[in-house]
């Protein structure tokens, strides 16, 4: 089976010296949503950008739909589409002339890119305001209208680099059916995000990436499972001495969370809390937990 | 053939919706690379002054706003991110290229032509003489785009802010101080320097074809100006031009 998307030991240094890429390899197959996910600088742009064509790496290989994005770009092209990070609109233009136009330059006719251009700003919410010029537009609006130029080009292959950011949770649901939808057509999506529940939601596969390399790859629940805690107590009060044993604490402000090795131990948990005067909720690991703990990150 | 139809959609894109809701942006273009300059022209130097006031204005509308779109307008897709967009789309440099130049022929469309008509209606333009101005005026054009997009292509990081004053000083460097609004000779000596800046150079070709300054040596050195810079601005810009970072 040819793979979506194949990165393999992917290094890119700038000139500056800073190493963006340090061996990344993953893959993405073909009909499915992956989303990468990872701190700041991880380095999850700076793949994108190379399978996008923008930009040359070091070292390793990357291929789109079987095809090295390096040595053939022009071939790749014809099958992506690509939503940059932090991406703006013309302020004159309105959804409608964003999309068009930009629909218009993957060769289709005017009338193919006009009924395109139509049906995408549908599905994100956008017909409504479609003929408005954008500077009259949220930023929200005018972020939908960058997705929807993505979605109206027709690509095999669509790169989303945090295009939910800014968005509130209803419009961002609205996004989510949208690729939801075109994963169900046929269409493969390589999403970033720093949204632990975007991923949950809407991912076929997860990949956790850290420090220019893959950290863990799976499923949202293989990527759940792939800690030792079974579940949370969040412990709100006082400090909740005593509870070390369950599993690792961590201290957030006047409240603790307590990962617990051992489902089952949680409601032992909880009755002790609650004889000690202090509140207790225990809830399932979410993504937010793993991430939290692969990574490795520190709060206080 | 796609290379052009892309560029025409890339004019279209960065013209046809800021125009449609922004006519007055065409008055206000008018005004500032010819209209202003003129009015001054006449204020300062009376009616005997605004043949070559007019030439002034006719051939620096357009190489004027195509050192805007070039350099600025480039420098603005890095900051959007629309240049992200467009590289990863099947569309060549060459398109981009065009598709930016040709929309700032667009902005100055109308003031290529009022001028053109001015010049025409005082009697310094034959139908001949006026397309060979064209053609002069033109070259100025593919100079100056070249030298923006050289620029933008040594400036890829830099600001919006610092781009438009880097681009402002250069506009009102060759298009206002150079021997555009007045004639060469006001140069003494050092007349041979204008047909060595495009849309000076182009200038002296328009006031030759008009009769307000001999058809001679520096006409010709303007002509030679323009054809070698044109081709080696544009070689320069191709060989630099990378649609891909490294």
């Amino acid at each position: 089976m040819v793979e979506a998307v194949e990165v393999e030991a992917l290094s890119k240094v700038y000139k500056n010296g800073t190493k963006a890429l340090q061996g990344m390899s993953l893959k993405a197959e073909k009909g499915r949503l992956l989303t990468v996910i990872g701190r700041n600088g991880a380095g999850k742009t700076t793949m994108v950008r190379v399978l996008t064509t923008q930009l040359v790496p070091s070292s390793g290989t990357a291929r789109v739909l079987g095809v090295d994005v390096v040595a053939e770009p022009d071939k790749v092209k014809p099958h992506i589409a690509l939503v940059p990070q932090e991406a703006q609109t013309n302020q004159s233009m309105s959804p409608w002339d964003y999309v068009y136009y930009l629909t218009k330059l993957e060769g289709v006719s005017s009338g193919e890119a006009k009924s395109r251009a139509i049906d995408a700003l549908q599905q994100v919410g956008l017909e409504s305001l479609s003929n408005k010029p954008c500077y009259s537009l949220s930023g929200g609006e005018k972020r939908r209208a960058i997705v929807a130029a993505a979605i109206a080009s027709g690509a095999e292959v669509l790169f989303l680099d945090e295009p939910t950011t800014g968005l509130d949770p209803i419009i961002r649901r609205q996004i989510w059916l949208s690729l939801r939808k075109m994963v169900e057509k046929g269409r493969t999506i390589v999403l970033t995000t720093h949204l632990m529940e975007e991923a949950e939601m809407v991912s076929d596969r997860i990949a956790v990436v850290d420090h220019g390399s893959l950290v863990t790859s799976g499923t949202p629940s293989d990527i759940r499972s792939s800690i030792t805690a079974k579940a949370r107590v969040v412990l709100r009060g006082s400090h909740a001495d005593g509870f070390e044993s369950y599993g690792e604490l961590v201290k957030l402000g006047d409240r603790e969370i307590l990962y617990l090795d051992r489902e089952e131990t949680a409601n032992e948990v909880v009755s002790a809390t609650l004889s000690k005067g202090l509140s207790a909720e225990v809830s399932p690991i979410t993504l937010e937990d793993v991430f939290y703990k692969l990574l490795g990150g520190q709060m206080e | 053939m796609k290379l052009f139809s892309d560029a025409w959609t890339i004019a279209k894109m960065k013209s046809i919706p800021d125009l449609k809701r922004n006519p007055l942006t065409l008055a206000i273009l008018l005004l500032l690379t010819g209209g202003m300059p003129l009015t001054f022209v006449y204020m300062f130097g009376g009616a005997a002054n605004l043949p070559n006031g007019l030439v002034g204005a006719f051939v620096s509308s357009a190489p004027a706003l195509a050192l805007f779109a070039s350099a600025q307008d480039i420098n603005f897709d890095n900051f959007t991110k629309l240049r992200q967009i467009f590289v990863s789309k099947p569309i060549r440099p060459m398109s981009y290229v065009l598709g930016a130049s040709l929309s700032s022929l667009l902005y100055s469309a109308p003031g290529v032509i009022l001028f053109g008509a001015l010049l025409m209606q005082r009697g310094l333009f034959t139908p001949a003489s006026a397309v060979v101005a064209v053609g002069a005026m033109l070259l100025g054009w593919v100079v100056v785009s070249s030298m923006g997009f050289i620029i933008s292509g040594y400036l890829i990081n830099a600001s919006p802010y610092s781009m438009n004053a880097i681009i402002n000083l250069l506009a009102f460097g060759l298009a206002y101080i150079t021997p555009v609004y007045y004639p060469a000779s006001s140069l003494g000596s050092l007349a041979w320097i204008s047909a060595f800046l495009p849309i000076s150079a182009a200038a002296n070709i328009v006031r030759s074809l008009g009769g307000i300054a001999p058809m001679g040596s520096l006409t010709a050195m303007s002509w030679a100006a323009l054809v070698i810079e044109g081709a080696l601005f544009s070689l320069v810009f191709v060989a630099r031009s990378k649609w891909r970072e490294s």
